[in-house]
């Protein structure tokens, strides 16, 4: 059969880890790119992942804090959970040209497109989000608020979440490659910016969740990042080098910095929960910029497109399709 | 012509419906073409199941965030 003598000479000459990349005739035509890349904007896309992280996290965090008798961080919390889902809901919108679009997108629900469904997470969440903040601030309605503040918090895990599903559902290599721990990643980064924010703005008595939760956060981003390279293998490379790799190296020290001097003690304890708020917020910005250049990174070299696939299709064969 | 090959053919399924195959006269990826490709779609209930176990997740973790070491 053809394509099992192809194979079997393929198989033949490689030999260790330099050799995974096959040689130049099986890459593309003329090495062009196989998949047409992303046509989203970086700041528009990469930067509503984060923001839709922080705001949703935030409520989350907001929720933990006023059934635990910490007012400060609620507050805090729900404002700026509220700030960042309106930024994120102005970069969605410019990503869509119009702001009638964005209605447009609630006229069906089709849960076999995650853009719908996080159209419909965002138009539950926008409202609760901004009665929860808003009833805070005024001090009216608490009953409102507190049904408000839980609704948030339930929805807005569910807005940290979906985006994993958002990428994670294109041919892109690296983002479909990695969908099971796609999700991880993103809740991890969206909590550890929840944790940032809320240290960044409450007082030193109030700020204990926030800094476990930016701890748990920077925890589970970094070993489900890990996980999703290991998974991808050859097409975790982009995440490794380029633009996209640089974004996720100052990720992680961003990120492991801003967890570990918020443990910090003594005196200047005030200072160092500020500034590692800040780092923390930052560190989770470059992981969504980071995967999203990567992703694109991804698309644009067809290697990462034939590899994987030569890998599976060979490691098929080996399985029993065709014998010898 | 060793090289010949049906490609998107698969009596079974294919990628989940190509609805076409095409006579190809080497590899698929001299013709720009993906050598095994998938439609992502298909995964997309596991991914919404990890979606909502990560949803979840940080529900937790903002739960036990706010409990923990409490007095």
């Amino acid at each position: 059969m053809a394509v099992a003598t192809g194979f079997q000479r393929r198989r033949g000459r490689r030999r260790g880890e330099a050799e995974v990349v096959p040689p130049p005739q099986f890459t593309s035509y003329y090495g062009r790119p196989i998949l047409k890349k992303p046509t989203w904007a970086a700041l528009d896309i990469a930067g509503y992942f984060f923001l839709g992280g922080l705001a949703g996290a935030s409520s989350g965090l907001a929720a933990g804090a006023e059934l635990t008798g910490r007012p400060g961080l609620a507050r805090a919390s729900k404002v700026g959970a509220l700030g960042a889902a309106s930024l994120a809901l102005v970069g969605l919108i410019h990503d869509l040209g119009k702001p009638s679009r964005f209605l447009n997108m609630l006229r069906v629900f089709k849960p076999t497109s995650p853009m719908s469904v996080g159209s419909w997470l965002l138009a539950a969440y926008g409202p609760a989000a901004g009665v929860a903040a808003v009833t805070s601030v005024t001090g009216t309605f608490p009953r409102t608020g507190r049904a408000a503040t839980l609704a948030a918090a339930a929805v807005g895990s569910g807005v940290a979440a979906y985006t994993a599903a958002l990428i994670s559902d294109t041919a892109v290599p690296a983002w479909h490659g990695g969908y099971r721990e796609m999700p991880f990643v993103f809740v991890g980064s969206a909590a550890s910016a929840a944790g940032g924010l809320g240290l960044l703005t409450s007082s030193d008595r109030e700020s204990a969740p926030a800094r476990r939760l930016a701890a748990w956060g920077a925890v589970l981003e970094l070993s489900s990042l890990r996980l999703m390279e290991h998974r991808l293998g050859s097409a975790a490379e982009p995440m490794r080098q380029g633009s996209g790799g640089r974004l996720l190296k100052a990720a992680e020290v961003l990120t492991v910095a801003g967890a570990l001097s918020t443990a910090l003690p003594g005196r200047r304890r005030r200072l160092w929960a500020g500034l590692g708020g800040a780092a923390l917020l930052a560190g989770s910005a470059c992981t969504r910029f980071g995967i999203f250049e990567a992703g694109v990174a991804s698309a644009e070299d067809p290697k990462y497109t034939v590899v994987p696939q030569r890998e599976r299709l060979s490691q098929r064969e080996q399985a029993g399709a065709v014998p010898g | 012509m060793s090289e010949a090959r049906l490609y998107g053919r698969d009596p079974d399924d294919g990628v989940g419906g190509d609805g076409a195959f095409f006579l190809l006269l080497d590899q698929p990826e001299v013709y720009g073409l993906p050598p095994d490709p998938v439609v992502t779609t298909r995964d997309l209930p596991s991914m919404w199941r990890h979606v909502g176990a990560a949803a979840a997740a940080l529900l937790i973790g903002v739960g036990a965030a706010s409990v923990w070491n409490r007095d």
